[in-house]
Order: C-alpha cells, then structure tokens, then sequence
C-alpha cells in the first residue's frame, strides 16, 4: 500500500487547482501519518520540477515530419476522432503520437490557465488565460490576441516586434506584459526598454522599466508601475492598479472563456483591485460589487453597464 | 489556517512564522476583497511553502556540491550562489530525463497528462476531450505523476 500514498499525495496535488478542493479533507490527511506530508512534498517538488522545464519539454522531439500526425492546433479536437481511427487502421497505438507539436508556430493558451512558451532561442512568452500568439517565421513579427509577458534576451543582432490590436511593441531585451482589447492596450516593462508605435503613428514612444504606457485612442500616457505587480496573473490573481474596465473586462472573459463586455461610459472608468480567478459569476460579482457597476445577462453575453448614467 | 500549516510542514514553530509571512504578503499584494478567499489564502500558503523547500533543497545540493568540489578549488573560488544559474544548469540536464519518463507513462494516464501538463488545457477540457469525468482525469494525472516519482526516483 505504501506506493499509494504518493498517488493519493498527487490526487489532493492536483485537486487544488478546483475552487472545490476540500481544504479541510487534506489537513486531515496530512494528519493522519507524518510520511504523508514527506509524500507530498515529493508530488510538489516533482510538478515544480516539471515546471520549470515545461518550455522545453512542451516542444517537441526532433525527427523527421510525419506530416499525418502534424494537425493543426484548431484541428485536434475534431481530429481525435480520425487519428485513433487511422491508428486502427495500421495496427499502431495511439500512444506513438508525441506530445502535439507546435505547428505553424501557433500558440494559444485556453480559458482558465496560462502557457508558458519559447517562441524562438531567448525568446519566451507566457500567455494570458484564453490568448493566442502567433509567430510566422523568425524575425517577422509576431501577432497576439490577448494577453501576454514576454521575457527577450539582449541579442544586438535582433530587434523583436510583437503586434497587438494594430499597436506595434519593438525590443531589443527586456521583460514586459502587455494586454490589449477595444482598442485600448496596455503595457508595463519590467526591464530594459520598449518601443510602441499607436496605430496609424510612426513615432514611437520609448517605455522604460518600471513604467507602464497606456493607450487608446491614438494618444499613450506613461505612469510608473510596481514590478511586483506586473503580469500578476501569472502568480494567479489579476491585480488592477488604475486599470481601464474594458481591460479587466477582456480579462474576465479571457479567462473564463464566456463573452464579458463593457458598454458605454462604463468601459473608460478605471479600476483598482484584486480579482482572484474563479467562474464568470465569481469574477463578475466582485467586480461589480468594488465597482458599483451591473452586470446584465442574456444568458450567453454579460454586460457590464453604469446605472447611475454617469 | 494554523493547523493547515502545522499538519503541511510538521512543525508548529515554522507554521507561526509561515502565517506571519503569509499575511505579510497577502498585505502588500492585494489591496482589495479577493473573491473565494480561502481556496486563494491556501494556494498563497501553499506556494510559499513550496518556495521555502525548493530554497532548502537548493541550498542542501550546493552544499554537497561545495564539498564535492573543494578538493579542486583554490581559495577565495566559490560554487555560484545564484540559484537561478544552478537552476538553468540543472534545467538542461532535466528535460531530457523528465521527457523520457514522460514517454514512458501509461497510455492513459500519459494522455492526460500531457494535455493538461505541457498542453496547459484545464481538467475539465481534458475531460472533454478524452471522454471522461473530471475526476477521472484527475485521477489519471496522479497515477501519472506517481510513476513519475517511481521512476525518477534513483
């Protein structure tokens, strides 16, 4: 019985992603015999282990293409179907698949989690919950929906160019996040510096560390910004200091996967605070309540909307 | 919250003090209500009690590392303080053992795992894709994770 205890370790490891883990059903177990918590200890060394290599280890194995395994991303779902049938087929598991390459260099991360990625040597993007970045071919510029904190290694030889919501971020080596919806986009360096072209401009605005550049409507503002702070999602809590609402609207939405919308004067009030992760209704009741805001519901779409009119 | 610690790390004077730092942190970090405060108060506790046995494993292995390797240092040469550079180190090493272990996971458990591991997709999308329950992939992820440990362990 004693190699059970580290898989039992590794089913209250893995419950506590749920908001419905039973808290007090692991204290007790912990309890219950000292070499639980040895177990334990071991599981969360291990995952910590995995996850520091997770870049790494996501991408896959250098071979020769086999270009019937290589679905496209938006393909896998649908394709489980077929490709367990062609495994049938030809008499092979479907355990000879590999872990599924990136192709076409497309990387999307799905609502409720974030995804940590090497996009090319010294280039690492961690994605925001239900964003997507893709990366053409080396030295072309990259394209992100959502959000994302991108960690670049000083090379003199490259200049690194994400492109989000018609708003252009050039680098050389730095560290900094950026989230964009509505035309409206955010961004705050944690080193080094950053160069952001508004759309339709062709000046650029220099943002350096500790700053953070706010956009919208052809005009940027520079304000300074707590490191500590930047890209706090990746930590999992969404920390909003004077954040305008269609951001943390998009936020909500990205990480839940369910449409959040902001609708009219409400969209460019500003907000402060901390969200922590949860289900649409769990965010949203929070929201509205720090903010003062409605929220209404057809069912599908929430809308946060200003009552007082104001 | 207390006896959380106490039970997780074995040792009440260490969980007087996790819980100070514990509110410490909580204090500079989060100027407003945060929603389902528990289960967010107990990954806090949890991370942080994480990073403090990541930092005693680290400073274990550069300890035996200095006495390895002293023979062969002159003096004033140091073993690199920086953990994030014996990290990296470590890091190259791992990917390749970590990956072969991985390859050689149940099928089902792997199947799970990997998608929800180097995939990032949430338990219950994992569920959705493979045709199971919830807690069937969870279930899944910790015989994984078991064989894992089984299999790194020498």
């Amino acid at each position: 019985m004693s190699e059970d205890i580290h898989e039992v370790a590794a089913r209250w490891h893995t419950a506590q992603l749920n908001d419905d883990m039973d808290w007090d059903g692991f204290t007790a177990w912990l309890e219950a015999d000292p070499r639980h918590r040895l177990a334990y200890d071991e599981i969360a060394l291990l995952d910590a282990r995995i996850d520091d290599v997770l870049p790494e280890l996501a991408q896959p194995i250098e071979m020769p293409s086999t270009p019937a395994r290589r679905l496209p991303r938006w393909a896998i779902g649908s394709g489980i179907a077929a490709a367990a049938a062609v495994a049938i087929a030809v008499g092979i598991g479907f355990q000879t698949s590999r872990p599924e390459a990136p192709a076409a260099r497309e990387f999307a991360s799905a609502a409720g989690s974030t995804r940590t990625v090497q996009v090319a040597d010294g280039v690492t993007a961690t994605l925001g919950a239900g964003s997507r970045l893709s990366a053409a071919a080396t030295g072309a510029s990259m394209r992100l929906h959502g959000s994302a904190f991108f960690s670049i290694r000083h090379d003199p030889t490259r200049s690194v160019t994400v492109e989000v919501g018609g708003y252009r971020i050039r680098d050389v080596g730095t560290r900094f996040t950026v989230n964009a919806a509505d035309g409206v986009l955010s961004l705050s360096v944690e080193e080094g510096k950053v160069a952001l072209q508004l759309p339709g401009q062709s000046t650029e605005t220099i943002i350096s560390a500790g700053q953070e550049a706010l956009a919208r409507s052809g005009a940027v503002s520079l304000r300074p910004v707590r490191i500590a702070s930047i890209a706090s999602w990746r930590q999992g809590r969404f920390v909003y200091d004077q954040a305008p609402l269609s951001l943390v609207a998009a936020d909500i939405a990205r990480y839940t996967g369910q449409p959040v919308t902001i609708a009219g004067s409400a969209a460019s009030r500003s907000f402060s605070g901390v969200l922590a992760p949860g289900d649409r209704a769990a965010m949203v009741s929070t929201l509205t309540q720090l903010t003062g805001l409605h929220a209404d519901s057809d069912g599908q779409t929430v809308r946060l909307v200003d009552r007082t009119g104001g | 919250m207390l006896r959380f610690l106490v039970a997780r790390t074995g040792n009440p004077a260490e969980a007087e003090d996790l819980l100070q730092e514990l509110w410490l942190r909580i204090r500079d970090a989060a100027p407003g209500p945060v929603a389902n405060g528990r289960a967010y108060l107990y990954r806090a506790a949890q991370n942080l009690i994480l990073d403090r046995l990541r930092e005693a494993r680290r400073r274990e292995a550069r300890d035996k590392d200095w006495s390895d390797t002293q023979a062969e240092t002159v003096p004033g040469d140091r073993v690199d303080p920086q953990p994030q550079a014996l990290d990296a180190l470590i890091g190259r090493e791992d990917v390749e053992v970590l990956r072969a272990a991985i390859a050689q996971l149940p099928e089902g458990a792997g199947r799970a795992f990997r998608l929800h591991k180097l995939e990032g997709l949430p338990h219950a999308e994992v569920a959705a894709r493979l045709g199971i329950s919830r807690s069937g992939v969870e279930k899944h992820i910790a015989v994984a994770m078991a064989h894992l440990r089984r299999r790194l362990e020498n």
